[in-house]
């Protein structure tokens, strides 16, 4: 599975990027720092998988998630976040991504999961 | 013109706030002269009625009508001249009732006397011109009206006078001769000039009606023009002055058309009579604007005694002054300017015409300023008389409006404090998101992985575990840093010195640090003069570009903590670049703890920014 990673956060890309390196199935397609990068990629690297911070600066993930699906339906997108999904902002379940996901909760095993309900 | 009121202050330091206040201009009491002029305009007049009687146009109506175009300006200008702001005027006015005397003389038979008088009213008509255009202060203030005046005089000394020596006889009808087809011939006939003294008569005349007419259009838009107090002075000596033009006018075409005899015919009659209501309408105006003097004091003490609230002392000055537009700009020293009865700063209007202020102060010190209509300056004792009966109100509505001008200011402050720290707590949690809760997250991932890895016994888990002590550090470090900009904690266990120190290490700019009271003072204190000097030092790294050193400057004197951030970069000019945001911060900063900022800065010369606070000691 084609993976993206958009995150304003360096910490974060590098420790999905060791996440993703370590998961079965799963290869790194390309990162971007921010959403409007994020929705660029996606249409250059159709990825199969995006993962996708909710807070950005400008752009944030919920408005990347809707461009995403414009531009393509099929595309799984998994929002994640610091925070409760209580914290997040209003539109995280409408915006058309497949799942939420705490940061600190993701790990090969929860990816495969996600995965198995959400992807296929 | 002249000068406006606006430098002379008015110190008052007992308001005359019991009995009867008088206003008075300076009067010097009855005066000989006087009394003799008036008997001698008196004699004047009669010589007149006597000469008109046996004239040659004999009419009982001239005989009066001269008589009184004599008395009457001598009268009013008796009346005038004893008062120092109309003695101009006054003498004009005994000036114009002589020169009609002599034109009066052109009503005898007699050659020689009938043709000075008819001379004598060429100088008479510009007389006139020159004494209505100048009321009410006996000068032409206006360069419309010196060109106006200039022109006529001009007019009848160039085109008229050489004319005299030409002509067998003079021009009629003339209102103050009466005769018409009887007129005795000009003594100063010395040969006749028909042609030219046609054309130059012509032209003379021509130009004689233009700049008549020009000054009944300037008396229009005087009268259109005029504030309510200065129209009631103005506005019947206009009208007398309008009709006077208008019928010379009239009289000028008459002659020359020679068509409707009525019509020449009355406006002879017109003119005649409009040189004792000109006079008569001056004395009306003055009178009315004495009577309103003396009735405005006595209004106001009655208004006052009522103890009017701010905005009703403004309406109780207005009423008695009768100036609708007058304001009350109360002086507020801690902002050293002006403000209104709700607190809001006022600027007092410069160079505008149409606004007139009067400074009140109160035993040297300035109370407040009244902004009012021009048309007061001719009385600005008036204005003073009115502000000192108000003193003790204004005086104490200045204080309740600086308190609450003070007020506004600090709440001003408090709500930008507000915002301030509003804006420093989202600072903070973008920090902590981004900073050292991305690298936790990412250290919670990593152990995930490394708890996989190992169950699967990949060799990459002991890799990743050994680079997590790194992570750890980057969290320690960023959680410092942030805990630092919260409150360094060298300033709360060792005090400025020490905390500065540190700060100007960090700094790119090479900065020296000078603390010369090491005592501790109160923990806001201290933090106020820590951030400002810190927020300083980081302006000079970021906006002195040519900045080669700074100084750090802290020490105590006279109860005040003082601090001084100085460099050597290239400066700007405070005024134009306005108040930044880090200046703002500052200055809220330091109004909190009771303390001042001063910025001084010129291009070329480096910026210093200094503060001091009442000094707070632990």
């Amino acid at each position: 599975m084609d993976v993206l990673t958009v995150d304003d956060s360096v910490q974060f890309l590098e420790a999905a990027r060791e996440l993703i390196a370590t998961t079965e199935g799963f290869r790194l397609v390309g990162e971007a720092g921010s959403g409007e990068e994020g929705v660029a990629a996606a249409r250059r690297l159709s990825p199969d998988l995006v993962l996708l911070d909710v807070r950005m600066p400008e752009m944030d993930g919920i408005e990347a998630a809707r461009r995403l699906t414009a531009v393509d339906p099929r595309m799984v997108i998994f929002l994640v976040s610091a925070n409760e999904q209580a914290d997040a902002p209003h539109g995280v379940g409408s915006c058309g991504a497949a799942a939420f996901v705490r940061k600190q909760d993701l790990a090969p095993s929860t990816l495969h999961r996600l995965w198995a309900t959400h992807g296929a | 013109m002249e000068s406006p009121r606006s430098n002379t202050s008015v110190a008052l330091a007992v308001p005359p706030i019991q009995g009867t206040v008088q206003v008075q201009g300076t009067r010097s009491g009855f005066d000989a002269r006087v009394g003799l002029m008036a008997v001698v305009g008196l004699a004047l007049a009669g010589v007149s009625v006597a000469i008109a009687a046996g004239g040659s146009g004999s009419k009982p109506a001239l005989a009066v009508l001269n008589g009184l175009s004599v008395a009457v300006p001598i009268g009013v200008g008796l009346y005038l001249w004893p008062r120092e702001e109309s003695k101009r005027l006054g003498s004009l006015m005994v000036a114009l009732g002589v020169v009609y005397f002599v034109v009066s003389l052109s009503a005898s038979r007699d050659e020689l006397v009938y043709s000075v008088g008819r001379v004598a009213a060429f100088g008479a008509s510009a007389l006139v011109v020159y004494v209505i255009l100048a009321f009410p202060r006996g000068r032409l203030e206006t360069a419309a009206a010196r060109v106006i005046f200039v022109a006529v005089a001009v007019d009848l000394a160039v085109l008229y006078l050489p004319l005299v020596p030409l002509v067998r006889f003079f021009p009629h009808p003339f209102p103050w001769g009466g005769c018409n087809a009887t007129c005795p011939p000009n003594a100063f006939f010395a040969g006749h000039q028909p042609a030219f003294v046609g054309a130059v008569r012509s032209l003379g005349e021509l130009i004689g009606v233009v700049f008549f007419a020009a000054a009944v259009v300037l008396i229009g838009l005087t009268i259109r023009s005029a504030s309510r107090l200065r129209r009631r002075t103005l506005l019947p000596v206009l009208v007398a002055s309008a009709l006077w033009l208008v019928a010379l006018i009239a009289l000028f075409v008459g002659r020359r058309v020679g068509g409707d005899d009525d019509v020449t015919d009355v406006a002879s009659w017109t003119v005649l009579a409009s040189i004792p209501l000109i006079a008569l309408g001056m004395l009306l105006g003055v009178l009315q604007w004495r009577l309103y003097v003396a009735a405005a004091l006595p209004g106001l003490i009655r208004r006052l005694s009522a103890h009017p609230e701010p905005l009703d002392l403004r309406r109780a000055l207005a009423d008695a002054l009768e100036d609708p537009s007058l304001e009350i700009a109360y002086w507020i020293p801690s902002t050293h300017g002006y403000a209104d009865a709700d607190g809001r700063a006022v600027l007092l209007p410069e160079g505008d015409p149409a606004r007139a202020v009067t400074p009140i102060a109160s035993a040297g010190e300035r109370v407040a300023a009244i902004v009012h209509d021009p048309a007061l300056q001719e009385r600005p004792e008036l204005v003073e008389a009115a502000a000192a009966t108000a003193m003790l109100m204004l005086d104490r509505d200045r204080l309740n409006i600086e308190l609450r001008a003070s007020l506004a200011e600090l709440r001003a402050t408090q709500t930008r404090i507000l915002s301030a720290a509003d804006g420093e707590r989202k600072r903070i949690e973008r920090d902590l998101h981004d900073g050292a809760q991305q690298r936790l997250i990412a250290l919670r991932i990593k152990l995930s992985l490394i708890s996989e890895l190992m169950e699967r016994g990949s060799p990459r888990a002991l890799e990743l575990q050994h680079r997590l002590a790194d992570d750890v550090d980057a969290a320690l470090e960023e959680i410092r840093g942030l805990a630092q900009g919260i409150y360094p904690p060298l300033l709360a266990s060792h005090g400025l010195s020490d905390a500065l120190d540190a700060v100007a290490a960090a700094s790119s700019v090479p900065t020296r640090v000078r603390v010369s009271d090491h005592r501790r003072f109160a923990p806001e204190s201290e933090s106020a003069v820590y951030f400002c000097c810190r927020e300083a030092l980081q302006n000079v790294a970021k906006h002195a570009e040519s900045a080669t050193g700074a100084s750090i400057d802290v020490s105590s004197h006279d109860g005040m903590l003082t601090f001084a951030v100085a460099d050597d970069g290239a400066g700007f000019e405070p005024a134009r670049t306005g108040r930044g945001n880090g200046l703002i911060n500052m200055r809220d900063r330091l109004t909190v703890v009771g303390g001042e900022l001063d910025v001084r800065s010129h291009p070329g010369t480096g910026t210093v920014v200094s503060g001091a606070i009442p000094l707070g000691l632990t």
